[in-house]
């Protein structure tokens, strides 16, 4: 089979360590011109490490690497690219105040002379080649906007339209379909299939394995650094693979019963209007049930979080908690009334980067830590060390710089800033995007326990696994419209797309 | 297509604001004094502030990259000095070139501090900005310096109806505007500006571009400081100071942000011309030095109050 001659990629032998911590050992990797290649492993498996070192922003230590027959060894992104590398980050790398069309084409804006003489960029042809491109990814985003006015799924739809406009040799994708609805994300997996019978080859990370199964040839796991196996699609099923990536056979507290001891109202929301045009709905959150809220990129569903805390963005006709009727303006206001938000974007709206673990806990909780307003460093370190121990937070140290944590363990501290002060309802977004599925269980339990204590949760997923694991109740909506309020006992993923998608079949 | 022309208001109408603001003022200054509206105020005006105008279009290029540039305002004096005593002993060109290529070599030591050391834009500079002082007052004894009698004409003369000055800062404003608004280097400046990490991964060399953008900043005060030269006839080494600060006010008044991504040229313009308007408003009243320093600083917190509030609804 000349399948396997073709060793377009062959990373031989990678190690790369950090001041501390052995990054990755001895790595082997390949990749055949004409396969999908599945990247799988926890958070810290050494994924990213690995993308980074082929894409130019780091350089191995140790190991070698051959590129369709010849040495690679990136110095930079820009070398990378020069060498006929495209990729796409995890984080959303746009530039926010640059139009969708200059974002695009920013490696390769097109030229044409003023008076036959001057070069100047040729904003038509740059408009007419986004537009060109832009369709024919079936992408309805007008080239003009600036990014900054985009949501966050339609940024990663344009990140994905930049990537495929390069005539690369070799695709590197990591996460990215994690902020994207099925039908996006199926736009991108066609392309990619093309791309591959054009001997054009990806390799795919994502923390979906359901996604990784559909669309891999072969699928290599990577834990805490080494390579635990490269295996074909074929000879492999899902709970096999969950095994490789934790390295330990999973129990099934993935499903487990659910209380429903609902009685009293927390949050009581009174005609919310997402959009100009759709039709405002009401609805409530009771004590110790969490609420979870979908739709498809359309639907407007991922602006609840924001509409519920900033009062310009949206319109309501009014908010009640625990029967009072409050008016939330803005964020720090919804803290005031004891309302914990973790916002999706965990990288620039939810951790304080500069600061340590402990920090990033005590920051909300002043009031836990002083005496007299002076802060007692004992109790800071006590605080913190309450909630590492009892969320399993996974860090050095109580002052280790928040960034250095997994994004799992992130979003553990971020939740210990909320439980630390007594939060009684949480706002979340896309809880677990980005996380690995051991930490996926574990803020899933954290997020089960805080409900069993008497909380309230409203939270906005687009991950149908997780909507329908946690939540008591899915409301699905369309074009910014409440379509239906699912019971979890009527909950199944096929249902809960076929909802959101505007198929209605009993 | 309803989309786009949404968002290209909302974009560009703080500008239409400060536009109106400029239109505004020189309505008020003709309706209430009868002296503003004559050639010879408005000459004067423009002489006034053909300096600011020339620094602020390199300034604007440092501040849409999301730097900051203090060493301007004596980078000019020294330049200005420089050339004056070139001139004298090596003639005219000589002097030109000289001032040019100390402009050029300053521009490259703030970017290379900022970029390759990566010490803080206002800290690199503020440093330059009193090396540069310190310069052109030592090899001055701090005394103006005479430029030649031959070459005293140069700065008096009319080129095609229009005072060389004036053609010169003309000149400089279409290059910036061509070379920010018209090129693949100036989206590039934004790029870096607006997010230099996702520039970096699309491919921009970053540190290149911020390190030029220093450089035409300094080049830019460059020739402010030979036009300088040429409208007094001798170096100033005691000229430009608090340059370097109304320069990044004319900037950020006319609605560039401070932290990079957004502003313009044309915003610029307008900006140095709001505080050219309001000084000569101020000076038509003969009103007081000092009062004059309250009252503009004053007008800043206004209109940045303004702007945020105007930003904040569309």
């Amino acid at each position: 089979m000349d399948f396997f001659e073709n060793n377009f990629l062959d990373i031989k032998n990678i190690s790369k360590s950090y001041v501390s911590i052995n990054a990755l050992n001895n790595v082997s990797l390949n990749i055949y011109k004409n396969e999908i290649h599945g990247l799988v492993g926890e958070n810290g498996a050494g994924k990213s490490t690995l993308i980074k070192i082929l894409t130019g922003l780091e350089i191995p230590d140790d190991g070698s690497i051959i590129f369709n027959g010849e040495k690679y060894q990136p110095t930079s992104p820009l070398d990378a690219q020069r060498k006929g590398i495209a990729f796409i980050h995890q984080d959303i790398h746009l530039m926010p105040d640059l139009s969708v069309a200059e974002n695009i084409f920013m490696h390769d804006l097109p030229h044409k002379k003023f008076i036959g003489l001057i070069p100047v960029i040729d904003r038509h042809k740059l408009h007419n080649n986004a537009i060109g491109l832009l369709s024919a990814l079936d992408i309805q985003i007008e080239p003009h906007i600036l990014i900054r006015n985009l949501t966050a799924p339609e940024k990663r739809l344009i990140e994905i339209a930049k990537a495929l406009s390069v005539n690369a040799k070799l695709f590197i994708m990591d996460e990215v379909t994690a902020l994207l609805e099925h039908k996006e994300a199926n736009i991108l997996i066609s392309q990619l299939e093309i791309l591959r019978n054009k001997n054009v080859p990806t390799l795919f990370v994502s923390h979906k394995l359901d996604e990784i199964m559909k669309i891999s040839d072969r699928i290599t796991i990577l834990r805490d650094g080494f390579k635990v196996d490269c295996v074909e699609k074929a000879h492999i099923n899902e709970s096999h693979l969950v095994n490789m990536i934790t390295g330990k056979t999973t129990e099934s507290n993935f499903t487990q019963p659910m209380r429903c001891n609902y009685n009293k109202i927390k949050v009581k929301i009174n005609n919310l209007k997402l959009s100009s045009k759709s039709v405002p709905f009401s609805f409530i959150v009771r004590k110790g049930e969490i609420v979870s809220v979908t739709g498809l990129l359309s639907s407007y569903a991922s602006k609840i979080v924001r509409a519920l805390v900033c009062a310009d963005s949206c319109e309501i006709e009014s908010i009640q908690l625990d029967g009072k009727p409050i008016h939330i303006h803005s964020p720090q206001a919804a803290v005031k009334f004891g309302i914990g938000i973790v916002p999706e974007d965990r990288k620039y709206e939810g951790i304080i980067p500069d600061f340590s673990v402990k920090w990033n806990i005590a920051i909300a909780n002043l009031d836990k830590i002083c005496n007299f307003g002076i802060i007692n460093r004992k109790k800071v370190n006590n605080l913190a060390s309450i909630y590492i121990d009892k969320f399993r937070i996974r860090t050095p140290s109580v002052d280790t710089n928040i960034v250095h944590l997994s994004g799992g363990n992130q979003q553990k501290v971020l939740l210990a800033r909320w439980f630390a002060k007594g939060t009684e309802f949480m706002l979340l977004q896309e809880p677990t995007h980005g996380i690995d599925v051991g930490a996926k269980i574990e803020v899933h339990a954290l997020l089960k326990k805080f409900a069993e204590t008497g909380g309230a949760i409203l939270f906005y997923s687009t991950e149908l696994k997780e909507l329908c694991l946690l939540s008591d109740r899915v409301m699905i909506l369309r074009h910014g419209c409440l379509v239906v309020d699912l019971l979890r006992s009527e909950c199944s993923e096929e249902k809960i797309l076929s909802r959101a998608a505007g198929v209605i079949n009993k | 297509m309803n989309a786009f022309t949404k968002y290209k208001i909302k974009s560009n109408r703080d500008a239409f604001y400060v536009l109106g603001a400029l239109v505004a003022m020189f309505i008020l200054l003709m309706i209430i004094h009868p002296r503003f509206l004559t050639i010879q105020n408005l000459v004067g005006l423009v002489q006034q502030s053909i300096f600011l105008l020339i620094i602020s279009i390199g300034m604007t290029f440092v501040i849409i990259a999301g730097g900051l540039d203090l060493s301007v305002g004596s980078l000019m004096a020294l330049v200005s000095s420089i050339s004056a005593m070139t001139m004298s002993h090596y003639g005219f060109l000589t002097g030109v070139v000289m001032g040019l290529l100390i402009a050029f070599i300053i521009g490259l030591l703030n970017g290379i501090s900022i970029v390759i050391l990566r010490i803080n834009p206002f800290i690199a500079t503020l440093a330059s900005m009193l090396i540069a002082r310190g310069l052109s007052n030592t090899i001055t004894n701090a005394r103006n310096v005479k430029i030649p009698t031959q070459f005293m004409d140069f700065g008096q003369n009319i080129t095609l109806g229009i005072p060389n000055l004036w053609l010169i800062t003309l000149i400089i404003c279409l290059l910036g505007y061509y070379i920010i608004h018209m090129t693949g280097y100036g989206i590039k400046i934004y790029a870096v500006g607006s997010n230099s990490d996702a520039a970096y991964v699309s491919s921009v060399q970053v540190k290149l571009v911020v390190l030029t953008s220093y450089i035409f900043c300094s080049l830019s005060a460059g020739v402010a400081g030979l036009v300088l030269t040429f409208r007094f006839n001798s170096g100033l080494p005691q000229s430009g100071s608090f340059l370097e600060l109304f320069s990044i006010a004319a900037v950020v008044l006319g609605g560039t942000r401070i932290g990079g991504g957004r502003g313009g040229i044309l915003r610029t313009v307008i900006g140095v011309f709001l505080i050219a308007l309001l000084q000569n408003g101020l000076n038509l009243f003969s009103v007081n030095y000092y009062i004059q320093q309250i009252s503009i600083g004053l007008v800043f917190i206004l209109a940045a109050g303004a702007n945020l509030i105007v930003s904040k609804n569309f």
